[in-house]
């Protein structure tokens, strides 16, 4: 540990916080000037300050935003300084979006800042963004049919984007003109680089105030700061070896479910999670590169110590083993598109059912079992081309935890994404909703329960073509400690009409036609502990809410209301309940 | 030095050029390049074939407009942009401006063109009848130095790579175009470098003086003989049911008039790319007329296009144009082969159509897919094979 004097460690804390500040005010930058929802809506992106000494690329602090993708810009980072070693100049600003080169998918683009103290790079602000369209085959970068990388989107190793302060116009320009959506994205990325502009003034006001050396003192102890805090979790916990499972519905290649195994050793302050037993690589997108897959263990683990600060230093204690030629560790060309949720959120899961037996007060629903649309065509409101992502379809509802029921936005690794207002949906792209709202007896039941699964009706204004990718319909988001799996995703197209299709798992390229509905019940995140010790008060509110029926509040959690007086008949629910426990039927 | 002998060096310098490119690359399948040398107003000075000038041309001036005076010699920028003269995202230009010695700005501009094996989108090749719109044909290109001051440029080699199924093959055919364009530059440069003294601007019209005259004798003669044509032919392509491409001609004494009517753009990739329309029409107006060996841009000059756009013929960014030439191109192709049969003109039409492709370099299209032909395909990945294997 870092040994700092006792004002010291005040001004270390000072400066913790000061770097945490300065994420969230790159991330304030990005969303008030970015163009496309996807970043200022759903907040699909996030801000890390980033160090490199001899022990390698750190990420200092990090803005409450998506995890999976600043966790995966470490290796942007790594990648650049490695790629431009002893090219760093004064001025300089890259982009990195490959997979295969640090990436992740292609649509995360990675935007990476040096910033110069006594003319060396002593930091590094870096917005990792997921845009809208990345060119490739499929409008929006979700190509269900993909078979190789080529067929995802345009490939960008580290590049400079200015160099010493005067920009790269040609290398801009590719990026740029090989997105559908050109002048929306080309004020997405400025935001993406504003934000890492103005981090940069930031840290050089830290380091003006404090000293380099301070500086560098402090951000060493904060490192080791959440190193020690995180051993003395782990050594908290049982030493042992654990497994948990997660399983993909399918790799939207014909080659059937995909399962993802964990396990999990805790040996004193030191914890191993390795992959092997995991699916070999398969041909679909649900591939994942080794960053991918690192990203969404550490996701995963920053959820089960949520007080310790996350940085570089927490992940010390952890190491990771991926066997080769998998789908946690691909190799190219694999397809990898989808990779980042779905096999992501399995390997959160995977990692977090493991968990059970290691913390169980601290384990909940750690997937988003992603579902989604991709509608696009031309607004003859504006006359111009658009791709929508319907994220408010997606699975985002979270399961419940020791503590709390389930929430109507998205599990903790993915706290950060937002749903979207509709009204700013309508007013973008050519579709109103006709229908936002829980259904009844999808919540998954548990002693805390899962939020109820959405569903949601759009009716589209103009003819449209879809894009539908769709997993967690026959393995839905799993309970923990007894709870119930939630309800799975699906939609259906064209609802209504002639041509109504349900979709399960994956269509390509559909057509639409105005006034078409397109319907989709997002699912949810799982129970937590035994529906049968839920506290029957809590059941008949949600039957009065209308999220349980009174059938199912019976069934699923063993209370019984009575019919008359609307109450829970105490008695009747006493027996129920002890006729379930002592083996009875249900 | 006289016009003539500075004529016949720059011809020699052009064809060196594309044979150089040609040579280099050694492929195991029928390789073309085209290469043509522009002055600053962009009139095609020589080129290999009067027909390929047109899109290396346009190719020339996407990539002036994006770069504007930011060029420095030894700057070898790179365009596979279908709006500017490329009919598949496969199709790799080379561009260098041409400093003569003393000189700040370039007075002149090289470029040498020719299919790389591949660059991303639905199908190795370049060809993907699945594509509904420009980015799911392949990686856009639309203006990138290769080579800065002489400098090959680590990112947008890496791009070319990354973008490609073939890096290797990809990487090494863009840096033999980039070399055949440099030498094509710097010889252009010792030969013009004499006439300095003179005016520039007539050197275009010295080159041009002699061919020019030959196209005007056989339009007048045409004119004289019969007058107008006209005729019709349909996109030929599975399960798409377009309308016919007219094509009505016009000769007189000062050239030819060229009508087309077309239909709107196609949801599929059979629409011809801007630009590639006048190719294929002064192609065909050329070889029916016998004056396929022009080596200038005499013939454009005298050719007058009119047409719909965007249309079917005439389709920009976001269209899907990698099959135009080989559906809607041979459509238009042919109907202009009748319209001048019409106006006195016979030619074997399937014969010229057949020759106009080889010179583009036998594309190995499988019509039946619309995808490149299996065994090409699997030529180009053992190629791709060994390439990596040294």
């Amino acid at each position: 540990m870092t040994a700092l004097s006792k004002s010291e460690l005040i001004t270390a804390e000072i400066v913790r916080n000061f770097l945490e500040t300065a994420c969230n005010e790159i991330s304030k930058v990005v969303e008030n000037t970015s163009i496309s929802s996807i970043f200022s809506e759903t907040h699909d992106y996030s801000v890390g300050i980033f160090a490199a000494d001899r022990r390698g690329v750190s990420l200092l602090a990090r803005a409450q935003s998506v995890p999976v993708h600043i966790f995966a810009a470490l290796t942007s980072v790594e990648t650049v300084l490695d790629i431009y070693k002893g090219d760093i100049q004064e001025g300089d600003l890259f982009f990195a979006s490959d997979p295969y080169y640090g990436g992740s998918h292609i649509p995360d683009w990675t935007v990476v800042n040096p910033v110069f103290v006594d003319g060396k790079p002593m930091f590094f602000t870096s917005v990792r963004g997921h845009v809208n369209d990345v060119g490739g085959c499929a409008p929006g970068g979700y190509n269900t049919i993909a078979r190789e990388i080529w067929q995802e989107g345009f490939r960008v190793p580290p590049v400079k984007l200015r160099e010493r302060g005067k920009p790269v116009d040609d290398i801009w320009n590719l990026i740029l003109s090989n997105t559908r959506t050109k002048d929306d994205i080309s004020g997405d990325l400025n935001a993406m680089v504003g934000g890492c502009v103005v981090g940069e003034r930031r840290l050089l006001a830290l380091v003006d105030k404090y000293g380099a050396e301070t500086v560098g003192r402090c951000v060493d102890y904060v490192l080791d700061y959440s190193e020690s805090r995180l051993r003395a979790e782990i050594a908290k916990w049982p030493d042992g070896v654990y497994r948990g499972r997660s399983v993909l519905d399918h790799d939207y290649a014909g080659g059937g479910e995909v399962p993802v195994e964990a396990t999990v050793t805790v040996a004193g302050s030191d914890l191993t999670i390795d992959l092997t037993g995991s699916h070999p690589q398969v041909a679909g997108f649900v591939n994942s590169v080794a960053t991918n897959t690192i990203s969404n263990i550490y996701s995963s683990l920053v959820a089960l110590a949520p007080d310790i600060p996350v940085n570089s230093g927490y992940f010390r204690p952890i190491k990771i083993v991926l066997p080769p030629d998998s789908v946690v560790n691909c190799n190219p060309p694999a397809p990898v598109g989808h990779s980042t949720v779905c096999i992501g959120s399995d390997i959160m899961e995977a990692v977090m059912k493991a968990f059970e037996g290691i913390a169980p007060d601290l384990v909940g629903s750690a997937n988003i079992d992603l579902g989604n649309v991709r509608v696009y065509g031309t607004n003859t409101r504006t006359g111009r081309y658009f791709i929508s992502s319907d994220i408010n379809a997606t699975a985002m509802s979270a399961g419940g935890a020791k503590g709390t029921d389930g929430w109507g936005g998205y599990a903790a690794p993915f706290c950060a994404l937002r749903l979207p207002s509709l009204e700013m949906y309508e007013r973008q792209f050519p579709y109103i909703y006709v229908q936002v709202e829980y259904a009844t007896d999808t919540a998954a039941p548990g002693m805390f329960r899962g939020a109820p699964a959405l569903h949601y009706r759009r009716r589209m204004l103009d003819p449209v073509r879809a894009i539908i990718y769709n997993q967690g319909y026959v393995n839905p988001m799993q309970g923990y400690l007894g709870g119930k799996p939630g309800a799975g995703n699906y939609f259906v197209l064209n609802e209504g009409g002639p041509d109504e299709v349900k979709v399960t798992d994956a269509c390509y390229d559909v057509a639409v036609a105005r006034n078409g509905i397109i319907f989709a019940q997002s699912g949810a995140g799982g129970g937590w502990g035994s529906p049968f010790e839920r506290d029957p008060a809590k059941v008949l509110a949600d039957v009065n809410d209308g999220y349980v029926s009174r059938a199912a509040a019976e069934r699923e959690y063993g209370v019984v209301i009575d019919e008359a007086t609307g109450a829970v008949d105490a008695a009747a629910t006493a027996a129920r309940r002890a006729k379930v426990a002592a083996g009875g039927a249900r | 030095m006289n016009d003539i002998a500075a004529f016949d060096e720059l011809v020699r310098a052009a064809d060196g050029a594309a044979a150089g490119y040609v040579a280099a690359i050694a492929l195991p399948w029928p390789t073309a390049a085209h290469a043509a040398l522009f002055d600053s107003a962009g009139e095609t000075l020589v080129s290999t074939d009067a027909i390929a000038a047109g899109g290396l041309g346009a190719a020339v001036a996407a990539v002036r407009r994006f770069f504007a005076t930011a060029w420095a010699p030894g700057d070898v920028a790179v365009t596979n942009d279908q709006d500017a003269g490329a009919a598949t995202a496969c199709d790799l230009t080379a561009v260098t401006p041409v400093y003569l010695a003393g000189d700040a700005e370039p007075q002149f501009w090289a470029a040498v063109r020719a299919g790389i094996p591949d660059c991303g989108g639905w199908e190795i090749g370049g060809f993907s009848p699945q594509a509904v719109d420009r980015w799911a044909e392949g990686a856009r290109f639309e203006a990138a130095k290769l080579v800065a001051a002489g400098r090959t440029r680590r990112e947008v080699s890496d791009m070319l790579m990354l973008n490609s199924r073939t890096p290797k093959l990809t990487l090494r055919s863009a840096r033999a175009l980039a070399a055949a364009a440099a030498r094509f530059a710097q010889s252009a440069a010792g030969t013009v470098a004499p006439a300095r003294d003179a005016k520039l601007a007539n050197i275009a019209d010295a080159l041009l003086a002699p061919e020019l005259e030959r196209i005007d004798r056989a339009m007048t003669r045409l004119a004289r003989r019969a007058g107008k044509g006209a005729a019709a032919a349909k996109t030929p392509f599975p399960e798409l049911a377009l309308d016919p491409v007219e094509v009505s001609v016009v000769p007189g004494n000062d050239g030819m008039t060229v009508a087309i009517a077309a239909p709107a753009i196609a949801p599929r990739p059979v629409n011809l790319a801007p630009g590639m329309a006048m190719e294929i029409v002064a192609a065909a107006v050329g070889a029916a007329m016998d004056l396929g060996s022009l080596r200038t841009g005499a013939l454009r000059r005298r050719l007058r296009a009119e047409m719909p756009s965007p249309s079917l013929v005439s389709a920009p960014l976001p269209a899907p144009v990698c099959l135009g030439r080989p559906t809607t191109g041979a459509a238009l192709f042919a109907a202009t082969i009748a319209a001048l049969a019409e106006a006195g003109i016979r030619a074997d039409g399937a014969g010229l159509w057949r020759s106009y492709l080889a010179a583009q370099g036998d594309v190995a299209l499988d019509p039946a897919t619309g995808k490149i032909a299996p065994a090409r395909a699997a030529a180009i990945r053992k190629r791709e094979a060994e390439e990596a294997a040294q």
